[in-house]
Formats: C-alpha cells, structure tokens, sequence
C-alpha cells in the first residue's frame, strides 16, 4: 500500500465515521409534551392559590407527573424498539434527560410533600436543573442556541429564588413556554426536515 | 517508513466495505441492518457476506430480535474488533509518517 492509498483510506474512514455521528436527531417531542405539562400545572398552581384551594396543589402534580412519566416512558420503550442506531451520544441524553427528569421529580413530590422545599422555591431548583440538561444538550448536538437557552434557566433560576412570590409560578409557565416548548417546537421541524431528506 | 510491513495490515479489515462497516460500528453503540446498508451502500446480499465474516472473526456481534413479524439484527463493534481497527488505523497512520 502506497502512502497515498493509506491517505485516502484514512480520509474514507473520518468520512464514514463524520457521517455515521451524524444521526442524532431528537424529534423534540418529549420537550413539548413535558413543557405542555410543566405549564399547564404551573397555571392550575396559580389558579389553585389565587382560589384559595392551594391544598389540591400537591395531587395535581402528581397526576400530572404520573402521566408525563408514563408518556416518556412508554413513548422512549417504543422508540427503542423501532431505533436504527444507538449511539454513544444518544445515550448520554437520554441519561442525562432521564437523571435531570427523576431529580425535579424528587425535588418537586418529595420536597413539597416532607416539606423540606418550601414551595415557592421548587420552580427555581427545577429551572437550575433544566438548565444543567440544557447545557448538556446544546453541547452535544452542537446547537448554540439550544445550550445558550440553559443560560436563560439558569438566569430565570436566580431571579425566581431572589423574588419568591406567586408571580414567579407564571414567570416559570412563560418560561416553559419559550425555553421548554418553542425548542422542542424548532426541533420536531428539524427532525420532520431531516426525515424528508433521507426518504 | 522503512519499518513498515503493508503485511500487518488486517486482511479482515482491508477491504472496502468490511473497512466501512466498521468505521460505522466504532461510531455508534449498535446499528441496524438496514442502517448499515445505507451507510455503506451495498446490497443485502454483499453485506451479509461481509458482516458474516466480520463476525466469524469475532470483530463484531450481532443481536437479533422481532419487532412485531418484523425480524432485526443489530451489530455492534467487539473488543477485539475495537483493538482490530485501532491497529489498522495505526497502521496506516505509521505508513503516512503520522
């Protein structure tokens, strides 16, 4: 083998391997769904305490994390079944979605039902996680905006722990909205795009 | 480059499409049949006898399972096809005075 030939076999080899990491896209749908359940338990929240019937709040949430849990994991199980391709950076998101999932979980039923978080303080842990998952997200697919938005969490988280009121249950709903839903909105377009490019 | 023998190149590896397949598995954890097939762009045919003999030499595993009457294989690198193709990259880089 000539020096040339083992050049191009080393240049054919980065290629197949460039290519083959390619194929990490998320449809985003799990975003918006959990967005969708984030926002729409932040405003019963703030309805539930403007009514005066902040003693529900607790068991809203449970029924409404229950059916999130149950969406993502039923959802992830059938995805798994179908996928073409497991890779390494794949993996890494679903752990570090799953581990940052199961930490707001047990940060927003264990600390409010122990008491241990008041809960005016729950929203900005979560924000503080969210942006962690963000950070991480952002960096694997290399989408700027995407781990820039963890900056936004992050910020959201400070201004929230510095501010505790009623007001910032819909500072988080807003930010549901525009961090959690319009990403995964802009990433399900992406993966329908990338879908119709390989068809 | 004196020092290099084209002779420790693996015969295994050496060929296109076996090259390919395992340029693919170093990437990914497990691939598909069919994802394979696109990425190396052979036929069902070729790839199954290249991945028979990637297997045969213990480079790489296959799993095999049904989704719905569906049935599907999935490959993955093994050790020793990890440390194969580490060597051959080796090699080559050797041969180019990397």
């Amino acid at each position: 083998m000539k020096e040339t030939e083992a050049k191009n076999e080393l240049e054919f080899i980065k290629n197949v391997m460039e290519d083959s990491r390619k194929i990490i896209v998320d449809d985003g749908k799990n975003f918006i769904f959990w967005g969708i359940i984030a926002a729409l338990g932040l405003i019963v929240t703030y309805i539930l305490i403007v009514e005066k019937f902040g003693e529900y709040i607790k068991w809203v949430w449970v029924v409404l994390i229950a059916v999130g849990w149950t969406y993502s994991l039923t959802s992830n199980l059938k995805k798994q079944k179908k996928r073409r391709v497991r890779t390494f950076a794949g993996k890494i998101l679903s752990v570090t979605w799953f581990s940052c999932g199961l930490t707001m979980t047990i940060v927003g039923i264990g600390g409010s039902f122990s008491g241990a978080i008041h809960g005016v303080y729950i929203s900005p842990t979560i924000s503080i996680i969210a942006g962690i998952a963000f950070a991480i997200t952002g960096t694997i697919y290399n989408d700027k905006w995407l781990a820039l938005l963890s900056a936004g969490w992050w910020l959201g988280g400070i201004v929230m722990f510095f501010n505790p009121s009623i007001h910032s249950i819909l500072m988080m709903a807003l930010m549901m909205i525009f961090f959690q839903i319009t990403p995964g909105i802009v990433l399900y377009n992406r993966y329908k795009k990338e879908l119709l490019i390989q068809s | 480059m004196s020092d290099f023998d084209y002779q420790q190149l693996d015969d295994i590896i050496h060929s296109r499409i076996r090259l390919a397949i395992m340029a693919v598995l170093v990437s990914v954890e497990e691939a598909e049949f069919t994802f394979l097939r696109e990425k190396v762009n052979a036929t069902d045919g070729n790839l199954s006898t290249h991945l028979k003999k990637l297997e045969d030499v213990g480079y790489i595993a296959v799993s095999k399972s049904f989704v719905g009457r569906k049935p599907l294989s999935r490959y993955m690198l093994t050790q020793k096809g990890r440390t194969a193709f580490e060597a051959y990259i080796e090699h080559l880089e050797k041969l180019i005075g990397k």
